[in-house]
């Protein structure tokens, strides 16, 4: 039960490198000039305003914000073998002699998303694991910059760099501000992933569709656009142009499974918003950083209409309400629950502060329950 | 599922345990589209700009966003449980609902072999599933959730009028990703179907059991195994179960096989019927088939049985076989497989051409081999006149029928059974597939059993 506890608070053991700089959160940045003529000479047929007719014109409305990152490691990070999933390992031992190489990343450029004038970048976390000898940023149009690390969120597996030097990377009166998307994000959705490599001068583009959203408590959606080593760190960008994830967990897909299987994850624009202004701040997000009601439960259940409370953490709200080990929670913000997925998909899409109802099924009795979410506490 | 963990090795041809669901024909849902919105606002049409590539890929997002939504609520996580001979044995696949009664279907290699089927619906609502019917052959296997009313579920559309090129969607649980921590051990699962959308590649492709299968390019993967593939309206054309792999790794290559949904709806009914057990496939009596066409007109029949289905039918010798069930069929195999993909007691289309004429026929179908039962019967000696079960073969006809050793059958179909000749007398005049009443005395009281008559191709 305690290893439960453990797990769902995840890993979280990440040291910061932490580079401070506080800027203007609703920064804009310029769009850099095209880099090659031909490619300009068609997207200036249409007017400005004029909306994009085909994805390659879709495609460049958001390159200037794509840009490419080349990652010079002295050590790789391995996947240790008994981690695969579903014996993973085992099952591509009949490839003999080559096994080891499907867990090697490629060298070569991935990519990021630039999201300020001066110079900062958001990244997947994978892009910039390992033991990091140099990293280099290419703005498109741009010469190649050394960056830095700033912080780190390894739980959404997303990464913030900074271009180095006091130099705005592109002029400031130019700038527009990153196109975050706003919208609700639905299964089905045709999604497109903008990537930098091999060629960090240009643009890939892949389609595909969302396959599911509530991945990892809904902080990521689960796409089958082909997503790779190369384009993963970029945007994910819907038919409007805007940016509805960051294509990420590469982990999870492309090392483990040897190949793209049609299976790729995206770290979330509203999750990437909400950790943000903490990673500009140069400081690391992790579990601790996720609304917590301080209750344990058990991941399937399949006798029980709801989550049942294996655990109260002392100090919470759920302890506060009254809350006791043995009572089923069967309503959360009115939303009836089927199990603990449910609820914490509930918690993990809220924040910190949110006032929020429950119901509990105590014995005979149902209880209406209210409390806030709080930040958890390293030391719970 | 087995085949969804780690036993992959030396199968190039990997069984997937997915479920898809397929919509229907874009150009269908398009033309209502336009069809309403011309007559919504009828001035508005002819004076739009030419469409472009984005206006197209919206009108196309629009019908695949409705068709998941319509759709995804009826998805059944299933994981089958082999406790009693297997250490930790879960396997793990798709499903879908097809009655509002907990009606499922998925594919018979997620739930082979299993002690216990838990199916989670799309949210992660739980219930315990029995296995109805089986039809291994088909790899199709039709599941009820107990206690289950009201529930979302799926229609199967018509396969026949699937064309390559058609767009489809899948609904699944590769890798186990909506039923499993995956992000985090420990973590709950949350029960979400993976929607994945691509086009039918091919159709009517054969290849190991698979003898009519729909091939698909989307994302298709070890846990989609059962789930549907759908069309763009929502119906169900294909039970995504199965997709080529390379280098011994069991991810998708862009290449995966559905059975079909009329082939799946030739075998409902039987697989409603089967009280757990297994359907036959049937097979045309009589008829002698050579074993190649080569340059021959279609597979040469080198021998029709008097009397037989086959000579009813209006077979004869030097007929060539040009088309069964309307597929092709160039050799014996194959003519095999089309008919494993029929049940007994259907019938089946055949042309053949005779000399310069081509004659259209109509084959009744039957179960292959002679009537079996999977018990040992022993004469009885004190008492009551009848046949004393002596053992009950595992998960044989009458197993499944419920006799139990030492039960004494008193009747079979109605007619006395007193000596084990009787009931052997009795048994040859019964086909696989029949559906026979059977009396018998347990603990000094009467029983009423009906048992399904297996074949002992079994």
């Amino acid at each position: 039960m305690k290893r439960n506890l453990c797990s769902i608070l995840w890993r979280t053991g990440f040291s910061s490198c932490v580079l401070l700089a506080s800027l203007a959160a609703n920064s804009v940045f310029a769009i850099p000039r095209d880099t090659e003529a031909g490619e300009k000479s068609v997207a200036s047929k249409r007017a400005p305003s004029e909306k994009p007719g085909t994805l390659f014109e879709l495609a460049k409305t958001v390159e200037p914000w794509v840009v490419a990152i080349r990652v010079d490691r002295k050590k790789d990070v391995v996947v240790p073998r008994d981690e695969l999933p579903f014996g993973g390992a085992g099952a591509l031992q009949g490839a003999q002699g080559e096994t080891k190489d499907y867990f090697k990343r490629p060298k070569g450029w991935a990519t990021g998303i630039l999201i300020d004038p001066a110079g900062f970048v958001v990244t997947t976390h994978y892009n910039v694991l390992g033991d990091i000898r140099s990293i280099h940023v290419k703005v498109a149009g741009g010469a190649e910059r050394a960056a830095k690390i700033v912080a780190r969120g390894p739980l959404d597996d997303i990464a913030l760099l900074k271009i180095e030097g006091d130099e705005p990377v592109v002029s400031k009166k130019r700038w527009k501000s990153v196109p975050w998307s706003k919208k609700r994000v639905r299964a089905g959705q045709f999604v497109f992933a903008l990537g930098r490599s091999p060629d960090p001068g240009r643009m890939t583009i892949t389609e595909g569709v969302v396959s599911a959203l509530g991945r990892n408590g809904g902080r990521v959606m689960q796409v089958d656009a082909k997503l790779n080593y190369g384009n993963v760190g970029g945007p994910l960008v819907d038919l409007d142009g805007k940016i509805v994830g960051v294509s990420a967990f590469v982990g999870h897909t492309y090392p483990q499974w040897g190949f793209n299987s049609g299976i790729g994850f995206a770290t979330t624009a509203r999750t990437v918003e909400d950790i943000l202004p903490k990673l500009k701040k140069g400081e690391d997000v992790s579990a601790f950083d996720i609304p917590f009601l301080g209750v344990q439960s058990e991941p399937v259940s399949p006798d029980v209409e709801g989550a049942p409370v294996l655990m109260v953490v002392p100090g919470y709200s759920a302890e506060r309400a009254g809350v006791r080990k043995g009572d089923v929670i069967i309503e959360y913000n009115g939303k009836p629950l089927n199990n603990f997925g449910q609820l914490r998909y509930q918690i993990f899409s809220a924040r910190i502060g949110d006032e929020v109802t429950f119901k509990i099924r105590r014995g005979e009795e149902v209880l209406e329950l209210k409390g806030k979410l709080m930040r958890r506490s390293p030391r719970t | 599922m087995r085949s969804a963990t780690n036993r992959m090795q030396g199968l190039v041809l990997a069984l997937i345990g997915m479920v898809a669901i397929a919509a229907a024909s874009l150009s269908t849902a398009h033309a209502e589209e336009a069809t309403k919105k011309a007559s919504a606002n009828p001035t508005s049409i002819d004076k739009r700009a030419p469409k472009t590539q984005i206006d197209r890929l919206r009108e196309l997002e629009a019908a695949q966003m409705a068709a998941v939504e319509r759709t995804k609520s009826a998805f059944v996580f299933l994981k089958s449980i082999q406790g009693g001979r297997r250490v930790n044995g879960i396997a793990s696949g798709s499903g879908f609902c097809i009655s509002s009664d907990g009606y499922v279907l998925t594919n018979n290699h997620v739930i082979a072999g299993a002690d216990e089927v838990q199916a989670f619906l799309s949210g992660g609502r739980f219930f315990r599933a029995e296995i109805v019917g089986r039809d291994p052959m088909g790899d199709i296997a039709l599941l009820k959730l107990e206690n289950a009313k009201d529930l979302p579920y799926l229609e199967l559309g018509d396969s026949s009028k699937v064309r390559p090129g058609q767009r489809v969607f899948a609904l699944g649980d590769p890798f186990l990703i909506g039923s499993d921590p995956i992000f985090a051990s420990g973590a709950p699962p949350n029960f979400e179907p993976s929607v994945s959308t691509g086009i039918v590649s091919a159709i009517h492709r054969y290849s190991d059991m698979y003898n009519d299968a729909i091939q698909v390019d989307l994302a298709v993967n070890r846990g989609n195994s059962g789930g549907p593939l759908l069309t763009l309206d929502g119906k169900v054309i294909g039970v995504n179960g199965k997709i080529e792999v390379r280098f011994y790794i069991g991810i998708n290559t862009g290449v995966g096989y559905a059975v079909p949904s009329n082939q799946i709806s030739r075998f409902l009914e039987p697989l409603r019927g089967a009280k757990g057990g297994v359907v036959l496939r049937g097979y045309i009596r009589g008829l002698k088939v050579g074993e190649r066409s080569d340059d021959k007109p279609g597979l040469p029949i080198i021998g029709v049985e008097e009397d037989t289905p086959a000579s009813k039918a209006g077979f004869k010798p030097g007929d060539f076989l040009v088309r069964l069930g309307g597929l092709r069929v160039p050799t014996r195999s194959r003519y095999l497989g089309i008919l494993g993909t029929y049940p007994a007691g259907e019938s089946i289309a055949a042309a053949v051409v005779r000399g310069s004429e081509k004659h259209d026929f109509t084959a009744v179908l039957v179960a292959p081999g002679s009537a079996y039962l999977g018990l040992v019967p022993q004469s009885v000696t004190d008492g009551v006149v009848g046949v004393r079960v002596k053992s009950v073969v595992q998960s044989g006809p009458a197993d499944r029928a419920g006799l139990e050793e030492g039960d004494i059958i008193v009747s079979f179909a109605g007619e006395k059974i007193e000596t084990t000749a009787h009931l052997k007398n009795q048994l040859r005049r019964r086909r696989p597939g029949d559906e026979i009443p059977v009396t018998i005395i347990r603990a000094d009281k009467k029983v009423e059993l009906q048992l399904l008559i297996g074949g002992n191709a079994e």
